[in-house]
């Protein structure tokens, strides 16, 4: 049985933030290297990405995915807000130089 | 246990509100059959030929009071689009634990009973041990009933108003206070 692996990004010996430093084509093997930070939604923690992926799913109706989860809109809503608050933080940080 | 701790995670909006109402109309039949009234957030009182109309309008104040105020301050404090119905629903349902906190008053000893026991303290005297047994034994599942009443409120304070940490413990105290001082003149107002 294949084990599902977790795409880390933070560091596991420091906690800093992890970069991406090669890019492999699965068809001919090129290998691009580089530095390159991951995008704001890869740096979600892998709860935070699943909540998205559901709220899109859910064509972005909070009241849908209550229903679905079994939730309260607040709470769903509150969730979505502090989401929103990360990413918006993360997307400051990236346009910085 | 985590559905006992904070319900609002759970449940919000009309639905609490309809569980919530369901509740004060509840209460205020049980202070009615009891002939008491809540003359205060946090006091009961018994009262004579008081019409079932006016205990639920009290009721219904006492609740709306520290949540009208409350969404009031979610409006300042919160970054968050915050829902009316929401903040409405979840205070209403949080007055759940005074329903059980009132319902040993329906056997007509409970009013011999604590009327007794103050009459004997001021007197002087000392009251019958099975009595002060008895009352202190509600006394406990009171201020457990109370702390749960609290402990709802300040979750649906910081479920429907998104508002967390110290700064929404601060407010709530504040608004409890607030409506604390307010509500008996409020009530004697009504009454």
């Amino acid at each position: 049985m294949e084990t599902k692996k977790i795409f880390p990004t933070i560091c596991p010996c420091c906690g800093g933030e992890l970069h991406v430093r090669s890019l492999c084509c699965t068809a001919c093997e090129t290998t691009v290297s580089g530095d390159y930070r991951l995008p704001p939604f890869m740096r979600l923690t892998p709860d935070e990405q699943a909540f998205l992926l559901e709220f899109v799913s859910c064509s972005g109706s909070l009241k849908e995915l209550a229903a679905r989860c079994g939730l309260s809109y607040p709470t769903l809503r509150n969730r979505l807000d502090d989401l929103i608050e990360k990413l918006n933080n993360l997307q400051t940080y990236e346009s910085l130089p | 246990m985590n559905r006992f701790l904070n319900p609002f995670r759970y449940l919000a909006g009309t639905k609490a509100l309809a569980w919530g109402l369901l509740f004060i109309l509840l209460t205020a039949g049980v202070l009615r059959a009891a002939s008491m009234v809540q003359d205060s957030l946090l006091h009961f009182a018994f009262v004579r030929d008081l019409s079932f109309g006016r205990v639920l309008a009290v009721e219904l104040a006492l609740w709306l009071l520290p949540a009208v105020v409350l969404y009031g301050a979610g409006l300042l404090l919160s970054r968050s689009k915050i829902r009316p119905i929401d903040v409405l629903g979840t205070t209403a349902f949080a007055q759940l634990p005074l329903l059980p906190m009132n319902l040993p008053f329906l056997f007509p000893q409970m009013k011999t009973w604590t009327e007794g026991l103050r009459h004997t303290v001021l007197a002087g005297g000392m009251p019958e041990t099975g009595t002060l047994v008895l009352l202190t034994v509600y006394g406990f599942v009171a201020i457990a009933l109370l702390v749960f009443f609290y402990l709802w409120n300040y979750r649906a304070f910081s479920v429907s108003c998104n508002v967390r940490g110290p700064k929404a413990i601060a407010a709530f105290i504040v608004v409890q206070a607030l409506c604390m001082l307010s509500a008996p003149r409020l009530v004697a107002w009504m009454l």
